[in-house]
């Protein structure tokens, strides 16, 4: 489904960058800064939500996702997006109201991960080609290295601690494997020949440079703002190249494959 | 098999494998009757059919037998379309047609997305999606699907409920795998005649390499 | 067909028709498409007019239009005679309700008429010289056959229920031998396809013939009793030894003779031969060559067996009442109508009703014809769409569909005849045919009594028995009347000169001035014409199962399944003239020239090349520009697929 993507691409930023903020603040994040980002995740994670109302055609029936939690990991996705909003919102409040609780801050950052993970999940379709495997695991590593990277921006201390790097590097190892598989796959001309699957190793290495790469160095040279504009860069990139990269399969991406064949047996009799 | 009225296996006890198509390799030419009589039965004239025609070897390379692959929903044993749909709107019946139900569709899309056959078909008319039924009002009427009773050749049957189809009847056949498990209630005859067969055979066995 | 309306009279059902034993109660798509074409939006619903500025059409009432075509047609034959117009029927919508066309003409004083058809008259007449009639086994026979031969036909595609009892028969265990050029769905599924060079038919059916002679395959008690001329016909196997035949045809000597022992041996075996046959010059001959076979070997007047190519047993019905023939009376072949209009005098051609055809598509010449058809006075087209060829009309009135008129039907693959229900009114204001001629001819001052206002009644006299009791039962099944029975010729009765089959008809001489035996003459445009230094390639323009001809192609449903139109070339072919695959390409003669996408295509043999027929919508090739109005040796057919090209990327 290459149309409809807009919406999708923009609940997902926003919602990965909302959560990646909080869960990435209760893993790293210094205890007295959390209240302005627990905000910022909430928000951002409550716009997500609302943004991706807009891509259903049924926008009145939302509520019935419910029926599917515990079984649908959409439904358990757009669950645990509420909860880890909520909490994020709750830990907020806490700290607006100069009372932050620690036990909220942490369930909050618990449950945005508990989130990412759970886009992740969704995203684990046999339908996809391109879905597969333990990469989808990149809403959470990549939601992780936008937080952590983020946090650092108002942070006046320069360099790059240790556990920022930590986590950026564990998003790199994480993505690197799906550079590799999607890179390295295969798709009949007939099926893939738009301009984005061609230029997938570039699409793909443009997220990696934007999310990963060029915030380290930003942040080793002080530059620390300017880092978590170019995570944000990178975490929409990220989005955009999910969607734009999606593969189906199906009975006529098959077709192809056996045409390609065919045409190899035929040139090696 | 060939003109049995599908009421009498329809609802009646949960056998598996539940009922599907079969489809003659040897004689569907590919000719979209069965395109055409979907369209009509279920009042796809300005949308997309449910049901659609992938050639295979259309060009006519020497190297490989031609056929036509008619396909629709596979009312998989394991719909991806039913684990993921978060309001719960499909619905697997005992007699093993995949019905999804319009008044609970959120037209979220994940179904389209999950599936691997190109089954669920998004309507942005009416906001939600929507697949082949098996025909289950005519297979609870005890009549055939209406692409069934449109086939000219025969190449396109219903299999009820229970059926082994025996060793001829084949799962897989070059263009049409089971990448996610789903468990497709389509089966395939392989193309019969002396040379079809080699190539059919010839191409099998690199398809599995 | 089985149709289902609902309360807007749209249709929401269409099935075959349970009660005709040679279709099984199936409909093929275009049938089904009908569902869409009955209410497509493009369809025509008012009478059209050209606007005075020429650009486009604008609406017109009957009566106006009716009254403007009365006077222009009076006009015209006060001043050049009532040849001056010519009438064109096509085969858009078949009916015996047609004829009644020539109720009005004959008043008239007289028109220009068409002889001949586009599509199958060498063969009929071949059969009919041969067996003294076109008749043929009934099609559920088929499945008796231990062996089927398909000759210059696709099944597959353009008889999809004759093609579903050949693949019974083959899952019975039945051969399936395919005579094709190309590949196509027919072949894919065949025992053995063999692909001679076009136009070489007459010469492949003579060397097997000589071959069933030499290991005394033929039945000789069957043509001691049967045969006229056989002993001539031995004689001129002498010219067609395995060698010479598989020069001529390009197919291996050892294929010529596995083919030959197989349909030697094997009984009984069905030789169902296609129109492909006999599109080009030497059509009569050829298509004679290949109807001997089954005299040959013993395979006629058996089930299972058989010459198959026009059963015309549903041709019964008693002559239309009709006016006496005027005196002015003027005839073209209808494959020459571009020449005709351009160069007939005394008088020219000045006006041209057109209905139930598109010949600015469909004929030879086709732009040729489109511009003579421009030069006309006045051009009336009755049609349900803005074809080509209404494009170019004065006056387009819009044509009902075969569910707005009650008629009768005949066939020419199975013996029912049947009946056709009216089953909803014409939409719009769209107006039978009948009702146009009514309408006319009661502005000339004609009498009106030939046009039936009781269709049923009328129609109920056209049977053969014309009782209630028959028409009742014939609108509750489709039947055979003709009372032949299943199996043709079983009781050895050939309504020949002779009273046998005729190896050598002296009537093909005498009526056609042709070869009293049938032999090999190579194609003046083909595979050994000198021709081929300039343009080397052979080209057909066969049949797609998505259309008939031009009509089915233009609705959406259609265009959704169908298969592009491309030009089928061989890789041999296209490497040395730098054509890739779905690159653009030219195709040209000295004729025309048309622009198309190539598609690269090993299964068609080389030195041939292909391309769909049938115009349907932008885009496609008008392919008819590069076919010469040729003339069948009999029976005044056309030569489609006697046709030279040479193809470069543009």
């Amino acid at each position: 489904m290459k149309d409809g993507h807009g919406p999708l691409v923009a609940f997902t930023s926003l919602a990965i960058a909302g959560a990646g903020l909080v869960a990435a603040d209760a893993a790293v994040g210094a205890p007295g800064e959390s209240t302005g980002f627990a905000a910022a995740g909430a928000a951002l994670m409550g716009a997500g939500i609302a943004v991706s109302l807009v891509h259903l055609g049924q926008k009145r029936r939302a509520g019935l996702a419910a029926r599917g939690v515990g079984r649908s990991a959409l439904s358990n996705e757009a669950a645990a997006a509420i909860v880890a909003a909520l909490a994020a919102a709750a830990a907020a409040l806490f700290g607006a109201a100069g009372r932050p609780n620690a036990a909220v801050s942490a369930v909050a950052g618990l449950a945005s991960a508990a989130f990412l993970l759970s886009i992740g999940l969704v995203y684990r379709v046999g339908g996809q080609r391109t879905w597969r495997g333990f990469t989808v695991a990149t809403p959470l590593t990549g939601g992780l290295a936008f937080g952590a990277v983020t946090l650092h921006a108002s942070s006046a201390a320069g360099g790059i601690p240790a556990e920022t790097l930590l986590v950026v590097v564990v998003d790199t190892l994480v993505f690197s494997r799906r550079w590799r598989d999607i890179v390295a796959m295969r798709v009949p001309a007939a099926v893939g020949t738009d301009a984005w699957w061609r230029r997938r190793a570039q699409a793909l290495g443009a997220r990696f440079f934007l999310l990963d790469a060029l915030p380290v160095f930003l942040l080793a040279t002080g530059a620390a703002r300017t880092a978590a504009i170019c995570a944000a860069a990178g975490l929409v990139v990220d989005r955009v190249a999910f969607y734009a990269l999606a593969v189906q399969h199906t009975t006529e991406f098959e077709a192809a494959l056996v045409e390609e064949r065919l045409g190899r047996m035929e040139t090696n009799p | 098999m060939s003109g049995e009225h599908a009421g009498s296996a329809a609802g009646r006890g949960a056998r598996s494998p539940g009922a599907g198509f079969t489809l003659d390799l040897h004689r569907c030419v590919g000719c979209g009757a069965c395109v055409l009589a979907c369209r009509i039965e279920n009042g796809r004239t300005g949308t997309a059919p449910w049901r659609r025609v992938v050639p295979v070897n259309l060009v006519r390379r020497l190297a490989g037998p031609t056929y036509f692959l008619s396909v629709a929903c596979h009312h998989c044993d394991k719909p991806a379309c039913l684990a993921g749909c978060p309001s719960r709107a499909y619905e697997k019946r005992a007699d093993g047609v995949v019905l999804h139900h319009a008044e609970r569709c959120l037209g979220c899309r994940y179904c389209e997305m999950a599936c691997p056959f190109g089954a669920p078909q998004y309507d942005p008319d009416r906001g939600i999606v929507s697949k082949c039924t098996l025909c289950a009002p005519r297979l609870d009427d005890g009549r055939l699907p209406a692409c069934v009773t449109a086939c000219p050749t025969g190449a396109l049957q219903l299999a009820p409920p229970g059926r082994d189809t025996g060793g001829e009847a084949l799962r897989d056949v070059p263009g049409f795998v089971d990448p996610a498990g789903c468990g497709p209630s389509l089966r395939f005859r392989a193309p019969a005649g002396a040379r079809r067969e080699q190539l059919f055979r010839a191409l099998q066995e690199a398809m599995a390499r | 067909m089985l149709v289902s309306l609902d309360e807007r009279d749209r249709i929401v059902a269409i099935e075959g028709d349970p009660e005709n034993p040679a279709t099984g109660g199936r409909v093929c798509l275009k049938g089904l498409a009908y569902a869409q074409r009955q209410s497509d939006p493009a369809r025509l619903l008012a009478p059209l007019r050209r606007r005075r500025d020429g650009r486009g059409f604008e609406p017109v009432g009957w009566d106006e239009a009716l009254e403007e075509i009365a006077r222009r047609l009076v006009r015209l034959r006060d001043e050049s005679g009532p040849l001056a117009a010519l009438y064109y029927e096509g085969s858009g919508s078949h009916g015996a309700l047609g004829g009644l066309a020539e109720a009005f003409w004959r008043q008239f004083g007289g028109c220009t008429r068409t002889h001949g058809d586009l599509c199958w008259p060498a063969g009929l007449e071949a059969t009919r010289l041969t067996y003294g009639a076109n008749l043929h086994n009934h099609p559920r026979l088929t499945v008796e056959s231990r062996l089927v031969v398909v000759w210059g036909h696709n099944p597959a595609e353009t008889n999809v229920h004759q093609w579903r009892l050949i693949l019974d028969a083959q899952s019975r265990g039945a051969r399936l031998v395919v005579i094709d050029p190309r590949r196509t769905d027919s072949t894919d599924a065949a025992d053995l396809h063999v692909q001679p060079k076009p136009g070489t038919d007459a010469a492949l059916a003579l060397g097997i013939a000589r071959i069933v002679v030499d290991e005394g395959l033929e039945d000789a008690a069957m043509l001691r009793a049967h045969a006229h001329g056989f002993a001539q016909y031995r004689a001129r196997l002498a010219d067609y030894p395995v060698q010479r035949v598989a020069e001529i045809t390009g197919v291996g000597a050892n294929t010529v003779r596995e083919l030959a022992l197989e349909y030697g041996r094997v009984k009984p075996a069905l030789l169902i031969a296609g129109f492909g046959l006999q599109r080009h010059h030497h059509a009569g001959q050829a298509m004679r060559a290949v109807a001997l076979l089954p005299a040959l070997t013993g395979n006629v007047g058996v089930p299972g067996g058989g010459w198959q190519y026009a059963n015309l047993a549903s041709h019964c019905l008693r002559p239309l009442p009709l006016p006496p023939e005027p005196p002015a009376r003027r005839s073209v072949p209808v494959s020459r109508l571009a020449a005709s209009l351009e160069t007939l005098d005394a008088p020219p051609i000045r006006a041209a009703w057109i209905e139930r055809a598109n010949p600015g598509s469909q004929n030879p010449a086709a732009p040729r014809l489109r511009r003579a058809l421009e030069a006309l006075d006045l051009v009336v087209v009755v049609d349900q769409f803005m074809t080509p060829t209404a494009e170019l009309a004065h006056f387009v009135l819009p044509a009902k569909t075969l569910f707005e008129e009650e008629d009768l039907v005949t066939a020419y693959w199975h013996p029912y005849l049947q009946w056709r229900a009216r089953i909803v009114e014409p939409p719009g204001t769209v107006r039978p045919e009948t009702e146009i001629w009514r309408a006319l001819s009661q502005r000339l001052g004609l009498d009106t009594s030939w046009f039936p206002g009781d269709r049923e009644a009328f129609l109920r006299g056209l049977l053969p028995e014309p009782s209630e009791a028959r028409l009742d039962e014939l609108k509750k099944r489709p039947m055979d009347l003709s009372g032949l029975g299943d199996v043709a010729f079983a009781d050895r009765r050939f309504p020949t000169p002779s009273g046998k089959i005729e190896f050598a008809s002296d009537q093909a001489a005498e009526r056609w001035g042709a070869d009293r035996i049938p032999g090999y003459v190579a194609l003046g445009e083909g595979s050994e014409s000198p021709l081929r230094s300039r343009f080397p390639l052979q080209l057909l323009s066969c049949k797609t199962r998505e259309r008939i001809h031009s009509q089915f192609g233009n609705l959406a449903w259609v265009r959704g399944i169908e298969r592009p139109h491309a030009l089928d070339i061989h890789p041999d072919d296209a490497g040395p003239r730098g054509v890739q695959d779905g690159a653009r390409v030219a195709v040209w003669n000295e004729r025309g020239r048309i622009e198309l996408r190539a598609r690269l295509t090993p299964g068609i043999r080389p030195g041939v090349v292909h391309v769909l027929e049938g115009r349907c919508h932008e885009g496609d090739p008008d392919v008819n520009a590069l076919v010469a109005e040729g003339v069948t040796d009999m029976n005044h057919g056309a030569t489609f697929y006697e046709c030279l090209v040479e193809v470069a990327p543009v």
